[in-house]
This record gives structure tokens, sequence and C-alpha cells, in this order.
């Protein structure tokens, strides 16, 4: 009864245009006052929320992000692929799939994804002729792919909550991860392919191909060190978002096109959209604690662990349970809670641990990008500057992309289990 | 009138300050950052980048929140869209910034509480830097305390209308 | 009926949270149900860094964070991590003993924040891992290395043997040593199961030269409006469950090395190299001391005693 007066509240607040952040947070603290709890919770919970390292990776790279964008190298980086592949039907679509998938595999992360994708190729994409709403639902989508290729951090909690061997986990999700990523690629082509509104790049000629990749070096050089610094132990992912942020300012310094100003604006652009997206995650922090103090995610797990004996109808109730906690809760909090309860009955159905793991981070991922509450959408709403509605129209054709990768994993378990036990 | 007008002028104005001072705190945060894998990699790791950055972070978000309101850059899930009409989407509005305004007096007035606490056991983090807790926990109410007004300055500009208050889509500046 | 509710680090399963859920089910069941425990386990409410103030400030009733946790309001509480200043599991066991010399400095003191102690819960000893082929056995071994630590002391430690000292949170070691962010890490033996380090690590230096105890803690004023037979029962129970865990705690560590000795190179000293240990890292009171003032001056005292 909680859970549903719940759910309607929060969706209330949410269409009578009240901020998200707001939202959560004026509910979280009307949930803890009705049960007469201490509200100095409330302000303890907003600052341990935002006390994290792992955070910073978002306001450096979006930093980064936007300096290369006033420096114009950016756009740099895309117009070098899109003189290879921007000819063929959705080549910058597939070029930003590609970049998610290569961006995911430095970062734990998928908000961090999200935004630093975002902020380079929405611009650009939509510039060229994209529909805007399909720009963000590919970014919104591509991002999530951040917690399913390695590293991950989800899958690492997971591993200690469920002692599966964390390597494992990482190499059960390249499988999945790239399965996703072709299709993602493979609708975008798709959707190139059929929208009359779409008009194709032409063919680049050799002398504007060898132009254009020269002046990407820059951007390669930066992602090289980024990528490289993170796999060869120079830094972790925080450190690389900080790293990548002083190399980009150097190079926009060193062309000597930017004023002051201009590093100013990317300063003051990349601080909106940080602070908008961070005191979300401040906000779903002490909403999320409530309700765990109301006991309503361990009920509703508690409940499923035991009602339901039937593999597949165990593992459907969990998946449904997961979008609709996906609501509520960020990922770690949904790991955290429901995980150590499930983790009883995996064994006595057959189910193997790695496999369920690689399941609940998919359905994370679809958490992440469903209305009306997932971080990526409002991550993407707030770098493309764009309104939900839009980053809405455009999402949903990858929920049902992933949603049928969750399937094709029930019934072809390989997928994932290949890999690490071949 | 004017009396108010020149307030509401008056708390933008300092909102804009602290964002431009935000901004700049989180530059100073990556070079800081960049700094420590440097010393790293020569054997001399520094104790402080880590807090210091964290804590930075904490500062950063509260202290920037007034501007993103400023801005009418908080997100908003707006399916309903632009189907009400201008009326419904000023009350709508001011529902809002008061629940908003509300949230930022109770968090203010618990926050202080817990400082309180803070300064009565002298309390600091567990580092080796030892941070006084209070300096980290203050950040809440300045911030939500700036919420506040520009909250009351919104609802002064969307009751007169004297400025647009649709969200602002465009680059800042 | 009163309702405490218990944040909780690790999850149930952890030999910790058996503990405190054995002593749920003695309270529970001594108070006919008068008093509740509620448990929220795995940091699902508060992180191990934010316990002592919540508790403190009473935001939550009742609270379990490792010891260290609170050197920022009673900086003597590191004592346990200055080396080998309880050599012997023996004298750790003194130490940490309820009524101890050492505890009735210790105690009355965190309790002056706002958080009464029920009961230590022992975790074991502090173990150095190394990944590659050069393992760390004597503190030679470390010089000009990366070394990952949980505390201000153990950090003094590091750069006593000439190594630099990064903190870092239990959850982020895995990322940091399969990385190699750092060459070597410091934590618990039973961490290194749980957290599945053995499967980045190469090679595990039983040093024990550090002691790692939890606390669990209960809000005074909450304390305080228990009736007096709910607060005996609360902490006979909690005597109970602490006496099992220390007793129990070497079988622990026996079966940790058990599970790990086909996964990771398990290094033991030799008296010589625990004494080089020893002798390199005694200059680490010194800086405790300075820390802790007069508590912490009374305590190396004290422990000369045991
Ligand atoms: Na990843
Ligand atoms: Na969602």
């Amino acid at each position: 009864m909680d859970t549903i007066f719940i759910l309607f509240a929060l969706i209330c607040l949410l269409l009578l245009r009240v901020p998200v952040a707001i939202a959560m947070a004026s509910l979280g603290a009307i949930l803890l006052w009705l049960k007469g709890l201490p509200m100095i919770m409330v302000s303890q919970f907003m600052i341990s929320g935002v006390d994290s390292f792992e955070l910073l990776a978002v306001p450096l790279f979006l930093l980064m992000s936007h300096i290369l964008l006033v420096g114009g190298i950016g756009s740099d980086l895309f117009r070098a692929v899109q003189s290879w592949v921007g000819h063929w039907p959705g080549g910058l679509a597939v070029a930003t799939v590609i970049t998610c998938a290569l961006f995911a595999a430095i970062s734990g992360s998928s908000v961090a994804t999200a935004a630093t994708v975002g902020t380079v190729v929405i611009v650009e994409m939509t510039q060229r002729g994209y529909p805007k709403f399909f720009v963000l639902g590919l970014v919104a989508a591509g991002g999530t792919l951040g917690i399913l290729i390695p590293p991950s951090i989800p899958m690492i909690i997971y591993g200690v909550i469920t002692e599966a061997s964390i390597p494992k986990l990482f190499l059960a999700g390249i499988g999945p991860g790239l399965f996703l990523a072709s299709m993602f690629i493979f609708y975008s082509f798709m959707f190139a392919k059929f929208n009359k509104n779409y008009s194709r790049s032409k063919k680049a000629t050799r002398e504007e191909r060898v132009t254009a990749t020269i002046s990407a070096l820059p951007v390669v050089f930066i992602a090289f060190v980024v990528v490289g610094g993170i796999y060869g132990g120079l830094f972790t992912p925080s450190e690389a978002a900080g790293v990548g942020f002083v190399l980009s300012l150097a190079i926009v310094l060193a062309k000597r096109k930017n004023t002051f100003g201009d590093i100013h604006t990317a300063a003051m652009a990349a601080m909106k959209t940080t602070v908008t997206i961070l005191l979300i995650v401040a906000a779903a922090a002490l909403f999320g604690k409530s309700i765990t103090i109301y006991q309503i995610p361990q009920d509703i797990t508690a409940f499923v662990a035991t009602a339901f004996a039937e593999p597949w109808l165990f593992t459907l109730i969990i998946c449904i349970v997961l979008l609709v906690m996906g609501l509520f809760l960020e990922s770690l909090s949904m790991l955290l809670i429901m995980m150590p309860v499930l983790i009883e009955s995996l064994a006595p159905m057959g189910l193997h641990p790695i496999w369920f793991g690689i399941m609940f981070v998919i359905m994370i991922e679809c958490a992440l990008i469903t209305p009306p509450v997932g971080m990526n959408l409002f991550v993407v709403q707030a770098v493309g500057k764009a309104k939900l509605s839009e980053v809405i129209q455009g999402v949903w054709p990858f929920v049902l992309i992933m949603l049928s990768t969750a399937v094709l994993l029930w019934f072809i378990p390989g997928m994932a289990m290949y890999l690490p036990y071949m | 009138m004017k009396l108010l007008k020149e307030i509401s002028k008056a708390i933008d104005n300092t909102t804009r300050c602290s964002g431009i001072i935000t901004a700049w705190m989180f530059v100073f945060v990556g070079f800081f950052v960049t700094y420590e894998v440097v010393m790293r990699k020569f054997g001399m790791p520094t104790k402080w980048t880590e807090e210091f950055s964290q804590i930075a972070q904490i500062w950063c978000v509260y202290l920037g929140v007034s501007f993103a309101l400023q801005k009418r850059s908080l997100i908003i899930v707006d399916i309903i869209g632009d189907n009400i009409s201008v009326t419904v989407r000023k009350v709508l509005d001011i529902f809002a910034l008061t629940l908003t305004a509300l949230f930022c007096i109770l968090a203010s007035i618990n926050s202080f509480k817990d400082i309180g606490y803070s300064l009565k056991t002298s309390a600091t983090t567990d580092s080796v830097l030892a941070i006084p807790m209070w300096i980290i926990q203050i950040s809440l109410p300045i911030g939500l305390g700036l919420l506040f007004l520009q909250c009351i300055s919104e609802i002064y500009k969307t009751f007169t209308g004297s400025e647009v208050v649709s969200s602002e889509l465009d680059l800042v500046e | 009926e009163t309702t405490l509710r218990l944040t909780l680090q690790l999850p149930l399963t952890h030999p910790l949270g058996q503990n405190v859920a054995s002593f749920k089910e003695e309270v529970e069941r001594e108070t006919n149900g008068e008093v509740k425990i509620e448990i929220f386990p795995s940091a699902q409410l508060f992180k191990d860094k934010d316990v002592p103030q919540a508790v403190a400030s009473g935001a939550i009733e009742m609270g379990v964070a490792s010891l260290t946790r609170f050197v920022g309001t009673v900086p003597a509480v590191d004592a346990f991590y200055v080396p080998f200043l309880f050599d012997s599991s023996d004298k750790i066991k003194a130490a940490a003993a309820p009524g101890s010399s050492i505890r009735k400095i210790l105690d009355p003191a965190i309790e002056e924040t706002g958080a009464k102690p029920l009961w230590y819960q022992a975790f074991g000893g502090a173990v150095v891992l190394t990944k590659g082929d050069k393992p760390i056995v004597v503190p030679e071994d470390a010089k000009g290395l990366k070394i990952r630590s949980f505390g201000a002391t153990i950090s003094d430690t590091i750069e006593a043997i000439g190594a630099a000292p990064t903190i870092m949170s239990g959850s982020k070691q895995f990322l940091a040593y399969q990385n190699g962010t750092v060459d070597a890490g410091m934590t618990g033996i039973t961490a290194v199961q749980s957290r599945k380090l053995y499967e980045v690590m190469d090679y595990l230096t039983l040093t024990n030269h550090a002691d790692i105890e939890f606390i669990v803690v209960i809000n005074n004023d909450v304390w305080k409006a228990l009736s007096d037979s709910e607060r005996a029962i609360i902490s006979k129970a909690g005597k109970r469950v602490e006496e099992e865990l220390r007793t129990s705690i070497i079988n622990k560590e026996n079966a940790a090395r058990e599970f790990l000795a086909d996964k990771i190179k398990i290094i033991e000293l030799t008296d010589e190299q625990r004494a080089v240990w020893k002798k390199s890292t005694a200059s680490v009171v010194k800086a405790y001391v300075e820390r802790a003032g007069a508590r912490g001056q009374a305590i190396v005292t004290e422990a000369g005693k045991l």
C-alpha cells in the first residue's frame, strides 16, 4: 500500500512540473517526517549523497568536453569519423555507438559515459540533420553500455555480494555488451535508411579524409592518454577525467584561437550541467534511503524470493521489479538491497550467479533510460538542452532492444557464459 | 514595488557570483587531480587532493544550485508540455518554487543542528587532514540559503512577468 | 515498544553481521519483543565514515563502524593500528576485552561524543597484499611503492617503511589493485576473502602489524531512555556476542587462510623478519601520541604493562 501511495505521489509531483531533484528530496523528507524519524537525516543524506570521488568524473569529463567544444576540437574527431563513414546510412549514429562502447571500456559509470559522449555528439549530429529525439535516445541508451562493458562498478559490487568471480563477470559482460552495441548500430542503420527527412552526407575525397584525420589527432591523443592511463594503472577514471581536462585545455590554449571568455563559457556550461545532475544524485540518495527505512525494497525482494518457484517466472518478476524499483533507487542501492536476499534463491532454481548478474545489469541499464525517473534521461536532457519528452520519444526503441536482449539472454545463456567459461 | 525589483536584482547578481565561483572551483579541482597524478608518478602522492576534491565537489553542488535555478535548468519532467495555458503554467511554477523554498528551509534548519553537534564535539574527518566537519556541512545551508533567495526572486519575476520564465535552452551567457 | 534501528556496513552473511543478528535475536527474545532491533546491512543507510556522526547526533539509534572511524573525534582510537603496540594475539585480546585498561580510556572518550560503545567486534590482523613477482616480505621490499592505506596511522606506517600511502575505501580496492593504481595494499585477511582481492593480487604477507576492530555504538539519549532491565539485557547480549566473536576470530582467520591457500601465495614472517618490521616502524608511535595527546600517551603506557 505504501509503495503505491509513494509511487503515485512521486509521479504527481513530477507531472506538476516540480524539478526532479526537489520532488524526490521533499517526498523523502515527508516520508521521514511521517514516520516520526529524526529530520537531521535530511541534511546528512543530502551531503553524503554527493560525497564521492567516483562522481568527480562527471564534472571533470563535462569540463573536458566543453573545453574541446569551444576549442572546436570536439567536432574535429567527428568530422574525421564522418569523412570515413559519414556517407553510409546512419554513419554518424554508428560512430556515436562505437564511441559510447569505447568510452564504456574505460568508465564504470553510465552517467559519465552518457554525459561525455553527449556533450560531443548531440550538437554535431543535430546540425547534420539527424532528428533530435533520435540523437538523444541514442546517447541515453549508448551511455548505459558503460556498466555492461567492463570495467563496471555494479559488477564489482555484485561479485562482492554474491561471491561470484569479478573477472568472470567482466568477461561475461563483453558478449551482451557488444551484442547490444551492434543492435544499436543496426537500429541506427535502419532508422537512417527509412527516414525520409534524413539526408546522407556526400562521400569525402581522399584529401578531405586526410585533412580531417590530421586535425583530429589532438583528440585521438587525449583519448589515448585517458584510456591508456587507466589500463596502464597510472590513474583511476575520475583522475583520468582531470588529466583529460588539463590536456584539452593545454591543446585548446596552444591553438591560440580562443579567448579567456570562451574558457569561462565552457566552465559555466559544465558547472550548470554538473549541478543539475549531482543535485538529483543527492536527492535520490535521500529518497532511496527514506523508502529503505520503510522497508519497501526489502519487503518486495523478500516476497519475490519466496513466492515464485519457477525459474522463468522468478526471473521475469525480478526484471519487472527492477524496472519499477528503478524509478526510486539508483543501481547500486538496488544491488545492495536486493541481491543479498535473492542470492539464496538462485542455486535451488538452477540459475547461474554470473548469468543472473548480467541479466541484473541489463535490467539496471533499462531502468536508467525508462521514464519518468532515469538518470541517463536526465543527463542527456541536461547535456542536450532538450525537453525530457524529446528524450523519451527517442529512447523507447532502445528500451525494446534492451528488453529483447534480456529475453535472448534467457534463451541463449551462452551469450554471457561463453567467454568466461570457454 | 521598486524596492522588490531591486531586491530581486540583488539576489540575481549574488547568484551569478556564486555560479562563477562554483564553475572555477571545478576548474581548480581538475588541476589538483592532475597534480596528484603527476606527483604520484614521481612517488610523492599528496595526502590532500582526493579529500580536498571531494569536499570541493559537495560545496560546488550546493553553491551552484541557485544558479541552475536562475537559468531554469533544474531538470523537469515536462510531459504535459505546452498544452497548458500561461496562467496554469504560472501557477504550477509558483507551486514548484514554493515547495523548493520550503525544502530549503527544512534542510537548512536541520543542517544547523548537525553543524551544532559537530562544533560541540569538535568532530573532524577521519583522514590525515582532519578537516573540521562543519566546514563540509555548512555548504548545505549556505547553498540552500541562496537557493531560497533565488526562489523568492523567481516567484517575484513569475508574478510580475518581468522576465521570461520558459526553460533556457541555449548556452550560458 | 521501542525500535532500535542499526546501520551495518557489511552484509548480514558476514561473520560481523551474523554477530549482530545473534545480538538482535537475544535482545528481542529476552525483552519479549518490547525492544525491536531493525538491522540495515550493506551500508544501505550510512557509509562507514558517516556512522559515528549519525549515531551520536541521533539520526539513527545504533550503528556498527570500524573503530578508526571515530578518529575524527577521539584520535586515541588508532591505538590498535600502531604497529606492534599489541604484538601478540593474547595482548590484543587483553587490550580489547570489556573493562580493560585500554578500553577504560577509550570508551568514556567515545561516549562523550554522544555514542556509547556497547561492544567491540574482532576483525583480525592487518596483512600486506602485493601484485607481480616481487612480494613485500620485509620493509625493504616496499621502498618506493604505492600502497593502499585505510587511516592516518596506517599511512604513517607505510611512510615509515619508505613507501607512499594512498588512502582509499575498502570497496575501491578491487579496481585499484586490478588496474595497478597502487602496487600493494594493507587490509584484513578476512577482507581478502570477502572482497575477492585474491582474484587480482598475487602475494599475501601475514605481517599482523595492526589489529582491526569494529565497534557497536548506541546513541546516548536513546540508551538513557531505556529501562534498567532493558539496558541490562542489551549489555548482557552485547557481552555474549563480543566474547563469541573474539574467541572464534582465530578460527575465522584460519578458515580464511585455508580458503586462500590455493588462490594466493601466503607468506609467513620469521621471527627475524618480524623484528625488522618492528624496528622500521618504531617511529609511528611518536606520531600517534602527538595526534592523540594525553589519552594516547596513557594508552601506550598501559600497553607496555599488558
Ligand atoms: Na564500463
Ligand atoms: Na527508470
